[in-house]
């Protein structure tokens, strides 16, 4: 036996399962690898069942809706009928649908600028009081939403802002009453992002001549794309999905978002029998998250990996 | 141009100072290291050359323009960060183009530099590729580039080998050499390397805990270390020191080693000093010769030479290299004698006091 064999040997010996053949050891480590499969499997498919059980059941009769065991898959005999009944209900779904549309992509536009300009500056430049500003707007999470709801809504009454959609979006511009989620979340999830990145990159600039706007426009902000993404997709989907902010603030159709909207179908179609044709909106109201998952998954995962790795 | 001139600056951190009052006049064209241990200012000091870090109090002069309310940019100066802080989704080239841009510098002449400072980099072919694609040692070409591309009055550079290894920091060593001479700009370098400090430098600044100790050419500071700082930081492995006492003796004043060996020194005061002597200039002398005994402790050999680290009797610890040749049996009684024209006394207060090549000479009993 060679001096290196000799060693492997000797550091085998030490591991605890030196006295399993090489063949159990390969079966052991394949049951492990099924077992996880098989719990990941399982972990996934409680995520996705509502989904594919939503879609189905948006693709089968009304009457099928609460079968039990409910169907996965639609099978041959699917129809359209419910999407056919939901679109000549006479239920302005494509106007629900561009509101939302309209307040999401605002909101979430408005949201991530400021927050990513108020996150730079709290962890790049020097200014009075800085620390104690970001105590403050930490203390600010603490103030639950529905406290600041009636001055809020009084402000935008005075303004002549209630039942438009602006009553819902210039909060949530600056992230001071985004729905559903606080602006601190975005300041410091930026923040945190930006004094991860190396000092020395802005001194670099700063020797290059680099003012503070241009090293955040083109040092800093191209370098925060994934958190910048991340970030995106968590505002416009928690805005998108908002019924409390809309409920109160919105009283005409012509203003109503989805996640309101949805719920007026069942007057002008009738009764419980429409449940399909909820199912079916509710199914169309989430492709436009659906897509834009999709489309920033990759960032998403870099973003909250980069996250793990520089703690 | 590029005379840099330092009048009594000074930095503190809060209540806490860190640079204490340094004066230094940089020529143009000259090529400087600071050195010095960790935490003694050296990078401190660089930053406000740079224009990073504001100045508590004093002047820093360019052309003898006062400058400490300046921009880094405005000042004219370039830097070469330890981590090359290259921007990292921005290929070779826009990294180098980005201070020019912001110069304003026409397209035309911008390409002309980057293609200048490519080609004495050897960087030409690694231009379109970003930071994540190029090995240390190229990420530290291009962050000398974009250094070189603003044509700077000042270079500084933050201790930009030590990310590197052994091998290509030599290498690189020799290349920042080289490119002083090519663009004979003034060039600041910190570092904590004093083989990098003695290779590269017109001058050496020895700083500790935020004071310059002593400014010289590298052999200078080698020769004739102003103190005992200066005399342990410079020389690899440092100085040995061994306390003695000078005593008044028939043969004038003088200090008494082991074995009855005397060395005399003209003009010293009378009482405790340091003698240093390097290591270089240590050799083992035969039984009951020479001027200290010590036990071996380890001895090492380095192919050429060899280090024999042993303990005198007092607790002084002794370095000598010796060229190599059959190892000395363990614990072994050493006796070690030196060439007096190559020792150093520092007196009572660490301060040099002379070297016996002008006053002093070694007389065995």
């Amino acid at each position: 036996m060679s001096e290196i064999a000799k060693f492997a040997a000797g550091h085998d010996r030490m591991t605890k399962r030196h006295w399993l053949s090489a063949e159990t050891r390969a079966s052991i480590d394949r049951v492990q690898t099924i077992l996880v499969y098989i719990i990941l499997g399982a972990g996934a498919f409680l995520m996705v069942a509502p989904f594919l059980w939503m879609f189905t059941t948006s693709l089968r009769p009304t009457t099928e809706a609460f079968n039990l065991p409910p169907r996965w898959l639609p099978g041959f005999d699917a129809t359209l009928e419910s999407y056919q009944r939901l679109l000549s209900s006479g239920v302005p779904i494509g106007r629900f649908f561009m509101n939302s549309l309209t307040m999401s992509t605002a909101v979430t536009l408005g949201y991530v600028a400021t927050t990513t300009i108020a996150g730079y500056a709290f962890a790049r430049l020097r200014f009075p009081f800085k620390n104690a500003l970001f105590v403050i707007l930490l203390l600010s999470l603490m103030v639950p939403i529905q406290t600041t709801l009636v001055p809020l809504f009084l402000l935008m009454r005075g303004l002549g802002l209630v039942d438009s959609q602006w009553a819902i979006i210039l909060p949530g511009l600056t992230g001071a009453f985004a729905p559903g989620m606080s602006g601190v979340f975005g300041i410091f999830m930026m923040r945190q992002f930006f004094l991860t990145l190396p000092k020395e990159l802005f001194e670099a600039a700063r020797v290059d001549g680099s003012n503070h706007f241009l090293t955040f426009w083109a040092v800093a902000l191209p370098l925060a794309r994934p958190q910048i993404a991340a970030l995106s997709v968590i505002i416009f989907t928690m805005t998108w999905n908002d019924y409390f902010l809309p409920l109160i603030f919105l009283n005409s159709i012509d203003q109503m978002v989805l996640p309101v909207g949805i719920m007026s179908i069942r007057e002008p179609v009738g009764n419980s029998s429409a449940t399909s044709e909820v199912i079916a909106a509710v199914a169309l109201s989430i492709l436009p998250l659906l897509v834009v998952f999709l489309v920033a998954q990759r960032w998403i995962v870099d973003s909250f990996v980069r996250a793990g790795v520089k703690g | 141009m590029g005379v840099l001139r330092l009048e009594n600056v000074r930095k503190s951190f809060g209540a806490v100072p860190v640079i204490h009052g340094v004066d230094l006049e940089i020529p143009s064209g000259e090529f400087v290291v600071f050195v010095g241990p960790s935490g003694c200012g050296k990078s401190t000091l660089l930053r406000i050359i740079a224009g990073l870090e504001p100045v508590t109090a004093g002047q820093i002069k360019l052309d003898g323009i006062v400058v400490n309310n300046l921009e880094p940019a405005e000042r004219r100066v370039a830097m070469v960060f330890q981590s090359y802080a290259l921007y990292p989704h921005m290929t070779a080239r826009k990294n180098m183009a980005f201070g020019l841009k912001i110069a304003g510098l026409s397209k035309h002449d911008i390409e002309t530099r980057i293609a200048d400072a490519a080609r004495a980099l050897q960087i030409e072919q690694l231009l379109d590729r970003i930071p994540k694609d190029l090995s240390g040692g190229q990420r530290q070409r291009v962050a000398i580039g974009r250094a070189i591309v603003r044509e700077p009055q000042l270079f500084l550079f933050d201790e930009p080998l030590s990310n590197l290894d052994a091998a290509l920091r030599v290498q690189t060593r020799i290349e920042i050499a080289k490119l002083h001479k090519l663009v004979d700009s003034t060039m600041i370098y910190v570092t904590h390397d004093q083989v990098e400090a003695m290779t590269l430098a017109d001058r050496i600044v020895v700083m500790n805990s935020g004071r310059v100790e002593q400014v010289g050419t590298p052999l200078e500071l080698y020769r004739q270390p102003r103190n005992l700082f200066v005399a342990g930081f410079i020389g690899s492995p440092m100085m040995n020191f061994l306390p003695v006492d000078i005593v008044e003796s028939p043969r004038g004043r003088s200090a008494v080693g082991a074995n009855g060996a005397a060395i005399s020194f003209a003009g010293a005061p009378v009482g405790p000093a340091t003698l240093g002597i390097r290591p270089e200039n240590l050799s083992v002398a035969a039984d009951g010769q020479g001027f200290i005994a010590g036990t071996l402790v380890l001895e090492e050999h380095l192919g050429e030479h060899r280090l024999i680290h042993a303990v005198a009797a007092d607790g002084t610890e002794l370095i000598a290299k010796l060229p190599d040749g059959p190892a000395y049996p363990a614990d072994a009684n050493l006796h070690f004698t030196f060439d007096p024209r190559h020792t150093h006394l520092f007196g009572a207060d660490g301060v040099r006091i002379g070297s016996t090549q002008e006053q002093g000479t070694l007389e065995h009993a």
